[in-house]
Formats: C-alpha cells, sequence, structure tokens
C-alpha cells in the first residue's frame, strides 16, 4: 500500500473503527513501516478527539424539556398517540386513501423487476438504459400522472405526506423544489404485488413537472449508461445521484433510506433537469 | 421488533426510557442545523413527537439516537433547510479563504507542538473551523465523531451511500486538521 492509497482510503476509517480485519492488517502493516502516516493517524485521531470534547452536547434547557414533555402529554390525553392495531382504521380515518383504485401502473413492471433481477444474478450482459425495469415503473406512471394526477394522500402538506409515507415504511425525506419554481401537487401511495409500497409525489412548475417515485430497491444497483457530464456537477459525494437520458425522459436515480430508491423523471431537458435535481438535493 | 401490544402508558413508559435520554444530543444537532434556537426547539419538538407516534417503527435493540436523527434530518430538510440555508464553500480554496478570513487574531503563546493535540488555547477555534466547513462534512463529522454513530448509521441518516459518507469524513477531518493546525501556527502553537 502507497501513502496515498492509506491517508485518503484507510486513515479516517482506521480512527473510526471502520476497517474490515483484513483491511486493518494491511493497514498496520504500512503504519508499522511509515512514520509520515504514523504520523497522520495521530494528527487524525487528536482532531477526532478535539472535535468531541470541543463540539460537545448542549444540554436542553429544562423549559423546553417542559414544553416537550407536555406535547406527550396532550398527545396521549387526546389518544391521538398511534398504536399498530388502529392503523388501518386511523388511516381512513385520515381519509389518507381514496376508495378508487389505484391507477398505476406496476404489475407488468414488477415482473420486469424480476427479470432484471434474473439477467443480474446469472451473468447476461449488463442491461443498458434502455432495459432497466424500475424506470420503466416511473416512466409509464410519469405519463400518465403528467395528464392528470389524483393524489390519494388526501393532504398536499409537505409534513402530512411525509407522514404518510412513514406510516407506510417509506422514505419520510420529500423534495422540495420550491425554489426552482415547482410546486408540491399531491403523493399518492399504491402497493405492489408483494405487498410492499410504492410512492408517487408529483410536482409542477412554469416550465415542467417532475415525478418522484420511491420503491423498493430489490438490490438492484445503478444501471450503465449514465449522462457524463451530468454526474461533474455532484460537488460532493459523487455517486449519490445518477442520471440517465432514458426513453426520451430525463431520469435520476439515488438511493434512500430502510432499502428504498428514489427516481425522478421529467420531461425538462437533461442540463435543466440536473440543475433542478442539484439545487434543490439534500 | 419493538413490543406493539402495550398499553398507551407502556408505549409512554418505554418512549421515555428509550427515545428521551437522547434528547440532548438532538437539541445539540437541532441547533446546529436550525441555527437559532427558536427555530431549534421547533424542530425539536416536531421530532419528538413524530417519533413518539412512529415509535411502534423503531426495532428495540437498534439504535434509538441514529432513529431519531433520521425523522430530525428529514424534518429539517423537508420544512426548515431552505430558510435558514448558508452558502456552503464549494471548493478546499474556498474553504482555506473563509478560514484565513476568520483567524486573523494572533496570541504570542508560547510555541508547542503538543498543544495542538490536547486542544490547550483552541477553545474557539474548533467551532471556527467546524462552522467554516460545508454542510456536507460538517454533518458527517458531527455525526461520527460527536453523536458517536457507525458509519451504516450515518448513511441512513443523511440517506446517502456508505462510501459517500466514508470520504466526507476522510476529506471534512483532513480539512479541519489543516485549519486547526493553521490556527495553531497563528498562535504560536506549533512553528511549522
Amino acid at each position: 500500500m502507497d501513502h496515498n492509497t492509506y491517508i485518503e482510503q484507510y486513515l479516517s476509517a482506521q480512527v473510526d473503527g471502520e476497517l474490515s480485519a483484513a483491511e486493518l492488517r494491511d493497514a498496520e502493516e504500512h503504519l508499522a513501516g511509515c512514520v509520515n502516516c504514523r504520523v497522520r493517524f495521530a494528527e487524525e485521531r487528536a482532531v477526532k478527539t478535539l472535535l468531541r470534547e470541543r463540539a460537545e452536547l448542549r444540554r436542553i434547557p429544562p423549559q423546553v424539556r417542559g414544553s416537550i414533555l407536555a406535547a406527550l402529554d396532550a398527545v396521549d390525553a387526546a389518544g391521538a398517540a398511534p398504536r399498530v392495531r388502529d392503523r388501518a382504521a386511523r388511516a381512513d380515518r385520515a381519509g389518507w386513501f381514496s376508495a378508487r383504485r389505484a391507477r398505476v401502473w406496476v404489475p407488468a413492471a414488477m415482473a420486469a423487476v424480476a427479470v432484471f433481477a434474473f439477467v443480474m444474478l446469472h451473468g447476461g450482459n449488463p442491461p443498458q438504459a434502455h432495459a432497466f425495469a424500475p424506470f420503466d415503473v416511473a416512466i409509464q406512471n410519469y405519463a400518465q400522472f403528467d395528464d392528470h394526477f389524483e393524489p390519494n394522500v388526501k393532504s398536499s402538506t409537505p409534513a402530512d405526506i411525509s407522514d404518510a409515507y412513514m406510516e407506510h415504511q417509506l422514505p419520510g425525506f420529500l423534495w422540495n423544489f420550491n425554489q426552482r419554481g415547482y410546486k408540491l401537487i399531491g403523493a399518492r401511495i399504491d402497493r405492489v404485488p408483494d405487498g410492499s409500497p410504492i410512492a408517487f409525489t408529483f410536482y409542477r412548475g412554469d416550465n415542467g413537472t417532475i415525478l418522484c417515485t420511491y420503491m423498493k430497491s430489490h438490490g438492484v444497483r445503478p444501471p450503465p449508461g449514465e449522462t457524463q457530464d451530468a454526474t461533474a456537477q455532484n460537488a460532493y459525494g459523487a455517486g449519490e445521484h445518477h442520471y440517465y437520458e432514458y426513453k426520451g425522459y430525463s431520469v435520476c436515480l439515488s438511493s434512500q433510506q430502510n432499502g428504498f430508491i428514489c427516481i425522478l423523471v421529467s420531461h425538462r431537458p437533461m442540463h435543466e433537469f440536473v440543475e433542478d435535481v442539484v439545487d434543490s438535493a439534500p | 421488533m419493538a413490543d406493539k401490544s402495550g398499553t398507551g402508558a407502556d408505549r409512554r413508559k418505554r418512549f421515555e426510557d428509550e427515545a428521551l435520554p437522547h434528547l440532548d444530543a438532538l437539541y445539540t444537532m437541532a441547533l446546529r442545523l436550525a441555527r437559532n434556537p427558536d427555530d431549534a426547539n421547533d424542530l425539536l419538538q416536531e421530532t419528538v413527537l413524530r417519533a413518539y407516534r412512529f415509535f411502534h417503527q423503531f426495532e428495540s435493540g437498534t439504535n434509538c439516537r441514529a432513529w431519531m436523527l433520521t425523522i430530525l434530518f428529514n424534518n429539517f430538510r423537508n420544512g426548515y433547510r431552505k430558510a435558514s440555508r448558508e452558502q456552503p464553500a464549494s471548493s478546499a480554496e474556498e474553504f482555506d479563504r473563509k478560514v484565513e478570513g476568520e483567524s486573523l487574531r494572533v496570541d504570542p503563546a508560547g510555541s508547542n507542538p503538543e498543544a495542538l493535540l490536547s486542544g490547550q488555547g483552541m477553545e474557539g477555534e474548533v467551532e471556527t473551523a467546524l462552522a467554516a466547513l460545508s454542510e456536507e462534512f460538517r454533518e458527517a463529522l458531527l455525526l461520527v465523531d460527536v453523536e458517536e454513530l457507525s458509519y451504516q448509521e450515518v448513511s441512513g441518516v443523511l440517506n446517502v451511500p456508505i462510501g459517500t459518507v466514508k470520504s466526507r469524513v476522510s476529506r471534512g477531518r483532513a480539512m479541519l486538521r489543516d485549519a486547526l493546525a493553521g490556527f495553531a501556527r497563528e498562535r504560536g502553537i506549533i512553528r511549522t
């Protein structure tokens, strides 16, 4: 292992105790023969310690703690704290779901996901951008919703939609494209045949629309065929957002909490779409 | 999994036992994100109430602090972030200029290389150096070093791949180290 490899790929993780046993052996072997890196290791650990000591936890003021406990009391008193067995009934009361059957393009897509998984597992040629089933799910629904979006989450406030998503163990994060001129129109939650939830959040602006789709990742990896000039705009942590020009749509793929992926789709030209996403990214 | 069949009183007790011990940690992070006490209090209260509401989804035995921080960051990003977002340093060079601009004080204290490592005489500088980092690096460092979460847990809280956490910690800590070394040199704590 050379000096730079150790500094860039091992040093921090070693100080944080995040190396595997094999990696740790390699790192220690390098340190044993490299006095410069031993100094860097000591400095790295000192910075970590300094940060932990100086950026110490603040004590919550008693009045703030008191108001939180009072708010919890109020929730208990109102009986609003949910219990799991009440979930379905509460969802009804909250009016989150319309009675109407979901008009959402799912079953064929999930079959396509299975095909995709089969291809990956059996070492077929890597799928090209024209054959990525989750994108097909997203763009088919986008094509439909762009004409007419019918929310089944009754509220269109971000907090309520986030609550509804969390209630279904979907990621609680909602994209906010406000500063790019898009308004949050609404959201809907449906189920795919395996019972897992799929969620759609729809945004409309003067210059176009964006659909965010959350679905279970089923372990899929970003496909090849990424739009190269867009990845350069990920100033930090390249690899979080993957951009594709896919069947005439601009598409962005990212991973989310709880094993979900997020697929953003728009008719916007790729360079404008990338700006929308980069400016709004968390 | 958490016991989901308890009474309301059981549930409240479990919440108080498992979640409320992390209030200081959450309050500290809320202050750092919201940057003023009123917004931090709102953010914290909303986070605790949502955690209570969704407590049945918390799996006992996993890290409750990481779970609540995930809710805190989601709440912040859903509602608070745009209003209070500062301009992050977009490059290491810009970061250096920011740090330089905020580190003009010179203290003719005795030269002492060991002092950098002990943090002696560096009370305000850690916060200054931290504040000059862009959000991406600062959040990753705080979650790993102060909140003591694993890379895997930070990956969940920040909603980014684990490799991204690793690179943010590595780059963030290198920038923090350089900034602190700069302060130490200016203050005569170290010479080179």
